[in-house]
């Protein structure tokens, strides 16, 4: 009796643990796999304008096939008149590359169309609402003081006519902020920022707060900064430690949306290290001068298509491996407005500001 | 080796059910008709003048939550054979078609109160006689879940569980297999409550879902009402699980044990001071945590990758209950469960959830001057959802917790009378106060599953308000049956650092009509439009209490629900068929992006990633019951089909709600072998058939980039919900012992999936062989439940 037991036992944990995954056939749809379209208008004037063209593969295919047969362009229309005022075609450069054939600012706050046709498949297009001119002020004195390094401001340039017609201008657009440091190998991202900012999305959002953050690279060991410099990096981290201590760190980015015309808030990063500002020329470190600018934010201002594009990658590539999840697989939602295709037209503006100016 | 751990754990799960050494058990508690008509007495206020020789201590069904006299009457007698009238404050019986003359004495009393009393009145009747064939009569939105039965259901767990009950029924369709997750008439998840005595219960699981984390052994009777809502019931948009606890008994002292492979529990019912005041309790411990440990240790390397298994799970039950006097009574209820669970997965990284819930209420019952009758209540509710991991990212070691939490302070007061021929009326005012605090960011301490969190990195955290004035009339008549039911809502929420409140006023109503074309065949009706004023993000569909509730503003604002339902109902004999046609619309439905996130930290950004969207869903839902002493079977199909629109969802397109299962087929038998007075063994099956759910199917892959300008492929899906997973069918089989001895025992044995059909959970691509792969997680296992009652 007991061996019958113990063989129907074994018999059930056999079955128990086999079977449980199992192969079935399915139609992946891989046929008619569509175009991929990734077009951002640089809202810098000195940038050229480019995209990437190219075909989704089936799963089980190497490699993604360019698209270099095409004819690529965009327009855009007068918005008193409606009327096509301005047509920028693009040429095949390689592979997937394709660049706007003659260099020309792109119109700021104003809607464009991407027409991308190829043959023997159906119209692609895609429109976008390019960025009204933003200014960023970083530490507008330039005196010490509580406000100096860590407040950023934020206002829409009034220089545009129709600033009017574009009330509410930054309601269209989020930011994005990292930061870097100069260290002997060049420039290297620094781990963790924080903000007061209420918008400031969360979900890259790791331990710890800013008062957490050290200061890496103490003056004490061996070679150290002048009194002076040591001074305003203790103020720097100092006072904003005072503001923002109790603020959780964003892992390498920090997105802020719900911005408005004149915000003013503050952000910072971290850990810095002494070690990549100080005076000693011999050996380590960065050799610095007066006005050294050795630390820097990277300010991007999406507007809402690239936003909802570039915020859903950040978001599914920052932790997707969890135990619990790897075996419901769902769309991760990742944003297109692209038409008979996939991808991104959108339009940015970037730009730089230094902190710990020394 | 992240799939390998996922099957592993449910194996790990599933091997502790195979010894069998446990077992779950739960007393066969057949209400009478006495028993009802004592607490029909004591809810109403009324005295019953009836022949003593009618039988009333048979056995019936309860109908003891009912909410309305003149319904509970019908509901009670109707087709019995016994004729009921309501005169004043008083209940006349007789036997049906009989001519008596009747008039009431100066001093009433009955012979059902526990006491006896000097000059009672009793036989003032003439002899009655019960007819043999009972008409049957039900609401069209009420399913009366039988207790009894639910004891005798095989389950994975070998527990007893309403919600398994439930996901038998027409309009109910399941989510992920052996999950205790509902969608009912094509609504969320979240847009079901279960309530506790009318408090809410959020975390209504234990075990990751496999079974409910209240036990039914403190339940008297639970109602699942789909449409044709009360007036007292609110914030809810598709069902309403409307759990009635029991009261201790106030003569006798009795306790209960059981044990299962998962549950170990026990139960007391006393008087603390006799025919005054009683006492039910309640504790149900798990052992999975060390059997967890066991199977590891025994299995060893195949674990590897999931290491240090602990789990923490129990839930605890306390009602007092005070007679003061005649006219007033005042009871007092706690309750309280917990899941907790950690394990380390992969070697680095160490993982923690689990859930909690308290409820603690008081409720006062009083008999009013003029056949006023009131019942006032205050409650507070807590809910909290917690995760956790400790990771090493990039050389930083992250311990980031997500803790999600709900607190309800909830006051009500309502009055009803019995208004004779005019029906019964019944109005209140209820104000719900709560905390939201969804996604709260923050850290934990130590390494077990229970320890405390410190306070919070970041907060969600809003104050919302939700006044409700509500009424319900009812009228029975022989031809026909009407309800009519009104509520008014004042909503108001407020964010933390935001000064202003938002508010929402939005009226409710419901109309149930029934009418009695013959005495065996009605025509019957239900309209609804409803409001809920939370949502809920669903992560994995499988009913785990970690979902993520939040409250209504203005970007999310109230989700609402319009339904109609009309159907026939007929009764002949011991069967009785049920077949209507259901339409219904929902608007303000949530949609959370980040539902494959739910356990990871990006949750913490979860309110930019919800869209705001509508559905439907319509279907035809068929009943068909037989009661017999031997034989008994239920028979329920729907036919239906759900799907949902979001604006910047699959691009603006309608697409199919994910447990839209076009075809539910459940049949139910129960077959009693023996029926003496020494024992009862009855064979009890189950078989069920749906068409499978609905899979997001990734077509391809292609590139996206990222804010560094990097490169990362990425899946290309079709639509949302592209693929349609194969059939879910079942087949349990069990056998019911039940020893009539000096001490009550009751002993359930049972196989669940005979079939060993892997049936489907999910799909998944593996990126080694290039193919796709169904995930199955429960195959054929032993289910036992014993109990004993001292």
């Amino acid at each position: 009796m007991r061996a019958m037991t113990k063989t129907m036992f074994l018999m059930t944990v056999a079955m128990a643990l086999t079977g449980c995954v199992e192969t079935i056939v399915m139609d992946p749809h891989e046929k008619d796999l569509p175009v991929v379209v990734n077009c951002v208008l640089e809202g810098n004037s000195s940038k050229q304008q480019s995209l990437t063209l190219q075909y989704a593969k089936g799963k089980s295919t190497q490699n993604y096939i360019p698209v270099e047969d095409a004819e690529v362009y965009i327009t855009c229309e007068s918005e008193n008149t409606h009327k096509q005022e301005d047509t920028l075609s693009f040429v095949h450069v390689e592979g997937c590359l394709w660049e706007i054939e003659k260099l020309k600012r792109i119109r700021p706050d104003t809607e464009y169309t991407l027409h991308i046709e190829i043959p023997g498949r159906d119209h692609i297009w895609a429109k976008t609402k390019t960025l009204p001119s933003i200014r960023v002020g970083m530490g507008v004195s330039r005196e010490v003081e509580e406000d100096m390094w860590s407040h950023v401001s934020l206002e829409e340039f009034a220089r545009w006519p129709n600033r009017l017609d574009v009330n509410g201008s930054l309601e269209g657009c989020s930011l994005y902020v990292t930061a870097q440091e100069y260290s002997p190998e060049g420039w290297k991202d620094l781990d963790y920022l924080v903000t007061d900012h209420p918008g400031v999305d969360d979900f890259n959002i790791v331990e710890g707060r800013f008062s957490d953050v050290p200061l890496l690279g103490h003056p004490e060991d061996s070679i150290y900064l002048d009194s002076y410099y040591d001074t305003l990096i203790e103020m720097f981290y100092g006072i904003d430690q005072e503001f923002l201590s109790g603020f959780p760190l964003h892992k390498g980015i920090l997105r802020i949306s719900n911005l408005a015309d004149g915000d003013l808030f503050r952000i910072s990063t971290g850990p810095i290290w002494y070690q990549n500002v100080y005076t000693n020329y011999e050996s380590k470190g960065i050799k610095w001068t007066f006005g050294y600018r050795g630390f820097r934010y990277y300010f991007y201002f999406f507007n809402n298509d690239l936003d909802e594009y570039l915020r859903s990658i950040e978001r599914h590539t920052f932790e997707t491996d969890h135990f619990l999840t790897t075996v419901y697989s769902t769309d991760p939602g990742i944003h297109s407005n692209i038409n008979n295709g996939i991808g991104v037209f959108g339009c940015s503006y970037t730009c730089l500001g230094s902190f710990i100016r020394l | 080796m992240s799939k390998l751990s996922f099957h592993f754990i449910w194996a790990v799960l599933i091997v502790t059910l195979l010894p069998g050494f446990g077992q779950s058990l739960l007393a066969q508690i057949r209400s009478t008709y006495a028993s009802e008509m004592n607490a029909l007495k004591d809810k109403y206020n009324v005295t019953f003048v009836y022949d003593s020789s009618l039988p009333l201590n048979v056995a019936c069904w309860s109908v003891a939550s009912r909410l309305s006299l003149s319904r509970s009457l019908r509901e009670l007698f109707d087709g019995t054979g016994i004729s009921y009238e309501i005169k004043g404050r008083t209940v006349v019986l007789r036997k049906a078609e009989a001519s008596v003359s009747y008039s009431e004495p100066p001093v009433l009393y009955d012979t059902l109160y526990p006491r006896g009393y000097d000059g009672a009145v009793q036989d003032t009747l003439l002899a009655a006689r019960v007819e043999a064939d009972r008409v049957v009569h039900r609401d069209a939105g009420t399913r009366l879940v039988a207790l009894p039965e639910i004891r005798t259901m095989v389950s994975a767990t070998g527990e007893a569980d309403a919600i398994k009950y439930i996901q038998t029924l027409p309009g109910v369709s399941t989510g992920g297999e052996g999950s205790s997750a509902i969608y009912v008439r094509g609504g969320n998840l979240g847009n079901n409550q279960t309530t506790l005595d009318g408090v809410s219960l959020y975390g209504g699981s234990h075990l990751l879902g496999l079974t409910s984390a209240y036990p039914t052994d403190i339940l008297s009777s639970i109602n699942f009402r789909l449409g044709g809502f009360h007036g007292d019931e609110s914030n809810i948009t598709s069902s309403h699980i409307d759990l009635q606890t029991a009261d201790g008994s106030f003569t006798k002292k009795s306790f209960s044990v059981s044990a299962s492979t998962f549950i170990l529990g026990g139960t007391v019912s006393m008087p603390l001071v006799r025919n005054k005041v009683s006492l039910l309790g309640s504790v149900r411990v798990s052992p999975l945590g060390p059997a967890f440990r066991a199977v590891q240790s025994a299995v060893g390397g195949a674990l590897d990758s999931l290491s240090r298994p602990r789990a923490v799970v129990y839930d605890a039950f306390a009602k007092v209950k005070w007679l003061i006097n005649d006219d007033n009574k005042l009871s007092f209820l706690a309750f309280t469960s917990k899941d907790a669970y950690s394990y380390v997965y992969g070697g680095d990284s160490n993982e923690k959830m689990g859930w909690d819930n308290i409820i603690v209420s008081g409720r006062y019952e009083g008999h009013l001057p003029r056949g006023w009758n009131t019942e006032d209540g205050i409650a507070y509710n807590r809910f909290t959802g917690q995760q956790g991991i400790i990771r090493d990212m990039d050389g930083t070691l992250n311990n980031l917790a997500i803790v999600s939490s709900v607190d309800e302070l909830t006051a009500n007061a309502v009055l009803s009378r019995t208004l004779g021929s005019g029906g019964d009326l019944r109005f209140g005012v209820r104000e719900r106060f709560a905390v939201f605090n969804p996604g709260t960011a923050s850290t934990f301490k130590g390494t077990g599953p229970l320890q405390p969190l410190d306070s919070p990195r970041t907060d969600h955290i809003s104050h919302s308000s939700i006044s409700t004035l509500h009424a319900q009339w009812d009228l029975s008549r022989e031809a026909f049956e009407l309800m009519v039911s009104g509520k008014m809502n004042a909503y108001g929420g407020h964010n933390s650092g935001v000064e202003a409140w938002d508010w929402f006023f939005n009226p409710e109503g419901s109309v149930l009509t029934r009418l009695n074309l013959l005495k065996w065949l009605s025509v019957e009706g239900t309209v609804d439009w409803t409001a809920q004023y939370y949502h809920t993000l669903e992560g994995v569909p499988v009913g785990w209490s970690v979902d993520l509730l939040v409250p209504t503003n203005p970007s999310r604002p109230p989700e609402q629900a319009l339904q109609y339902y009309a159907g026939l109902f007929t009764s002949f004999g011991q069967h009785h068929i049920t077949i209507g046609a259901y339409d219904k619309k929902m608007y303000n439905l949530v949609y959370f992006v980040d539902a494959s996130q739910l356990f990871s930290s990006a949750i913490a950004g979860w309110s930019h990633n919800i869209k705001v969207g509508t559905g439907t869903s319509r279907g035809v839902e068929f009943l068909y019951e037989k009661d017999g002493d031997v034989l008994d079977w239920r028979v329920a199909y729907t036919l239906s089909k759900t799907d949902r629109t979001f604006e910047k969802v699959n691009d603006g397109n309608t697409f199919p709600a994910k447990f839209d299962r076009r075809h539910i087929l459940n049949a139910t038998v129960s077959y009693t072998l023996v029926d003496n007075q020494r024992r009862t063994i009855a064979l009890t099956g189950l078989y069920t058939w749906q068409s499978g759910h609905w899979e997001t199917v990734a077509a391809g892959e292609y590139p996206g980039m990222t804010l560094h300008g990097k490169t990362v492929d990425l899946d290309y899906f079709t639509s949302v919900n592209n693929y349609e997973m194969p059939p879910y069918i079942r087949l349990d089989l069990g056998c019911n012992f039940t020893f009539k001895g000096k001490h009550l025992q009751t002993l359930n044995l049972g196989v669940y999936n005979v079939l060993n059909r892997h049936n489907p959970f999910s799909v998944i691509y593996d990126d080694r062989s290039r193919e796709w792969r169904q995930v199955s997680l429960i195959p054929i296992m032993p289910s036992f439940s014993y109990r004993i009652q001292l």
